[in-house]
C-alpha cells in the first residue's frame, strides 16, 4: 500500500511538469484516417495524464492494489485518516455497454467475398442481413453499431473493423458470413485457446480475443439455442476469421448457408423470409444473453435474493427478455445520431456515461 | 389367325430391338466412364521405391462440418520434408475425387513443405511451413466453413504422421497472406494437434455464466 501511494506521488511529478493556464500544457493529439478526411483533435488535459498514469503504475505486476471499494461506501471510509488524500479519479469506462451490440458484414468494395447462387456476391448478403438484424436487435432493446452500412469503395480492412468493436464496448459483436456450401447456419467463435497468461495486463493484438473466449462460447451457445429452436439447424464450430482473434468483447460468427431440409425446398442465402427468420431467432439469443450475463443493475440488486432461475426466452416466445425492467439503450458514439443511424467510425470518441454500465461479476473475465 | 412368318418376323424385330437397347446402355455407360475419367485429372502416382504404409488421414465432410479420421495406405518417402509433402498431395488428391465430401478442384496444391526447429518447443519440435500453390488458394471455395475445414485436414493429418511438428504455418506462393480463400487465417501460426471435430449442439446449461 506505501508502494502504491509512492506511486501517486510520482505520478503527481507529472502533473507538475503542466502548468495548468499555460496553453501548451494541453496535450494535442491529432490522428488522420485514410478513409476520411475529417480531423480527429482529442486534447489531454493533465489531470487526465495524472489519473491515467496512476492507473498505469498501479496496474503494474507486483504492486498490490486497493480493494474494490463498493460503490455505495462514502470515501472518508475507503481511505484511512492517517495518509493523504487519494486525488479522485475519473469514473472508469465500464467494460461493455449492455445494451450496444457491433455488426460487421463481412467483405465490401473490391472484396467480394463468396460467389453464392446467383451470381450474388458475398458481401451484398452480408450487407442485406445486416440490415434486416439491426431493426430485430433494436425491437430487442439493442442499440446497434455497423461496421460498414453501405458498400465502400475500398477494402474495410479486418483491423479497422476490430478498432471500431474494441472502441465502442459492446456487448457483442457479431461478425456476419454468408456461403454457398453447407446447410443452415454455422456459428463460430475463435479457435485460441484459454491458456493464455491472466497475470499480464497487456493484451497482444494476435490473441485479443482470448481473454473474452469464456464469454464468446457463452454467446455462441445461446445463440445456437435460439436458433435451434427456431427449427433451424445450427452447427457450432471454432474457426479462425479475421478479425475475431483481434476483438475484446464477445464475439461470434455467423454464417449463413443454404437451407435444404429434407423434403423440403431449398431456401438460398438471398432468400429475404429465410434471412428474417434467423435474425430474429439471433435476437432473441442476445437478448437471453444480455439477461443471464449483463443483467439490469436494477435487477442485479434483486437478483440478490434467493429466486427462481430466470429462463432463457424460446424462440416461439413472442416477449422480450424478463428483464426487470425496461433499460435505455446507451447513447451511440458521437459520430452515430440515433440507433438507426449510420456506422461509427473507429476515431469515434468514447460513448458517453449517460448508458448504463454493465455490472459485472469478477468471474467473467471481462477483456480489461 | 396370324400367319407364321408375321409372328417369326415380329419376334425377330422384338429381339433386335432388345439387343440395340442393351447396346446403347452399354455405349452410354462407357461414355459416362470416359468422361469421369476425364475430369478427374489427379496427378498419376510418381514411381517410387517406397513400400507403400498405412497413414491415418484427417478427411474433413461440408454437410456435418467434422472432420474423421481415416485409413489409407500410400508410398511415402522417409526424408521429413518430403514426406510431409507426398502426404498432403495425396489429401489433396483425395478431396479432388468426385464422390468427395468436401470438393476441391485438382491440381497442384503443395508447392513445398519445410520443417523448421521451434525454439519454444523443448523436445526438438519442427514448426512446419506449407508453402501452398497459389492456384490451389485462387481455386479453393470461399466460406468459413469450407476453408477451416481444409486447414484442420491438412493440420490434423501432418499432426498424425509427424507427430514432431508443434506448430504449422502456411505461405501462397512464397509470400505470407492474410486468408485462405477470404476467410480463414493463413497469417497465424496453428498449434499441431489432434483435429478431429465433431458437431457439437447448443446446451441450455452452458447459458449460465
Amino acid at each position: 500500500m506505501v508502494r502504491f501511494f509512492e506511486l501517486l506521488e510520482a505520478a503527481s511529478q507529472v502533473e507538475s511538469t503542466f502548468e495548468p493556464s499555460d496553453p501548451a500544457s494541453v496535450v494535442t493529439i491529432e490522428s488522420h484516417s485514410p478513409t476520411s478526411p475529417t480531423r480527429a483533435v482529442t486534447e489531454i488535459r493533465p489531470s487526465i495524464l495524472k489519473a491515467a498514469t496512476a492507473l498505469l503504475l498501479c496496474s503494474a505486476p507486483g504492486i498490490s492494489q486497493p480493494p474494490p471499494q463498493p460503490q455505495s461506501a462514502p470515501a472518508a471510509q475507503a481511505v484511512p485518516q492517517a495518509q493523504p488524500a487519494v486525488p479522485v479519479l475519473p469514473k472508469q469506462l465500464p467494460n461493455f455497454y449492455r445494451n450496444l451490440i457491433v455488426i460487421d458484414p463481412a467483405h465490401g468494395g473490391t472484396d467480394r467475398g463468396a460467389q453464392l447462387t446467383g451470381g450474388t456476391a458475398e458481401k451484398d448478403v452480408t450487407l442485406a442481413f445486416a440490415q434486416r438484424l439491426r431493426p430485430a436487435l433494436v425491437a430487442q432493446g439493442f442499440t446497434v453499431v455497423s461496421t460498414r452500412d453501405s458498400d465502400p469503395v475500398d477494402v474495410l480492412p479486418s483491423d479497422q473493423r476490430a478498432g471500431t468493436a474494441n472502441h465502442t464496448r459492446p456487448l457483442a459483436c457479431l461478425l456476419l458470413h454468408a456461403a454457398a456450401t453447407g446447410s443452415g447456419v454455422y456459428i463460430a467463435t475463435s479457435n485460441l485457446d484459454r491458456s493464455r497468461d491472466g497475470s499480464s495486463r497487456v493484451l497482444r493484438w494476435s490473441d485479443a480475443q482470448a481473454g473474452a473466449l469464456d464469454m464468446s462460447l457463452r454467446l455462441a451457445n445461446e445463440i445456437g439455442l435460439a436458433i435451434s429452436n427456431a427449427h433451424l439447424p445450427a452447427v457450432m464450430m471454432r474457426a479462425s476469421v479475421p478479425p475475431i482473434d483481434n476483438l475484446t468483447c464477445a464475439v461470434t460468427l455467423i454464417e449463413i448457408a443454404p437451407l435444404a431440409p429434407s423434403g423440403g425446398s431449398r431456401s438460398a442465402v438471398t432468400d429475404a423470409a429465410y434471412q428474417q427468420h434467423i435474425a430474429e431467432a439471433i435476437a432473441l439469443g442476445l437478448s437471453s444473453f444480455r439477461t443471464h450475463n449483463a443483467p439490469a443493475p436494477s435487477s442485479t440488486a434483486a437478483q440478490a435474493v434467493p429466486s427462481a432461475p430466470v429462463r432463457p426466452p424460446t424462440a416461439n416466445s413472442a416477449t422480450p427478455a424478463p428483464t426487470s425492467k425496461p433499460v435505455p439503450a446507451p447513447a451511440r458514439p458521437q459520430t452515430t445520431a440515433a440507433p438507426s443511424g449510420s456506422s461509427a467510425t473507429p476515431v469515434a470518441t468514447s460513448p458517453k456515461v449517460q448508458t448504463r454500465p454493465a455490472q459485472i461479476p469478477q468471474k467473467q473475465g471481462a477483456p480489461r | 389367325m396370324i400367319p407364321k412368318y408375321q409372328r417369326i418376323l415380329f419376334w425377330s424385330l422384338t429381339g433386335a430391338i432388345l439387343l440395340m437397347m442393351a447396346f446403347l446402355l452399354r455405349g452410354c455407360q462407357q461414355a459416362h466412364k470416359r468422361l469421369t475419367e476425364l475430369n478427374n485429372a489427379s496427378p498419376i502416382a510418381a514411381p517410387t521405391s517406397a513400400a507403400t504404409e498405412e497413414v491415418t488421414l484427417y478427411v474433413a465432410n461440408d454437410a456435418d462440418a467434422t472432420i474423421t479420421a481415416k485409413s489409407a495406405k500410400t508410398a511415402l518417402p522417409l526424408e521429413p520434408s518430403m514426406r510431409a509433402r507426398t502426404l498432403l498431395e495425396y489429401l489433396i488428391t483425395q478431396y479432388a475425387q468426385p464422390d468427395s465430401a468436401h470438393p476441391l478442384q485438382s491440381g497442384a496444391a503443395i508447392d513445398d513443405v519445410f520443417l523448421l526447429s521451434d525454439p519454444a518447443a523443448k523436445d526438438k519440435g519442427k514448426i512446419a511451413v506449407i508453402n501452398l500453390h497459389g492456384d490451389f488458394a485462387g481455386n479453393h471455395p470461399s466460406g468459413v466453413e469450407v476453408e477451416d475445414l481444409t486447414l484442420k485436414s491438412i493440420i490434423g493429418t501432418l499432426h498424425a504422421v509427424l507427430p514432431q511438428i508443434t506448430q504449422v504455418r502456411f505461405l501462397v506462393d512464397g509470400q505470407p497472406r492474410e486468408t485462405l480463400a477470404g476467410h480463414a487465417a493463413l497469417d497465424r501460426s496453428y498449434a499441431a494437434i489432434d483435429t478431429t471435430t465433431r458437431p457439437t449442439a447448443p446446451s441450455e446449461a452452458a447459458t449460465q455464466p
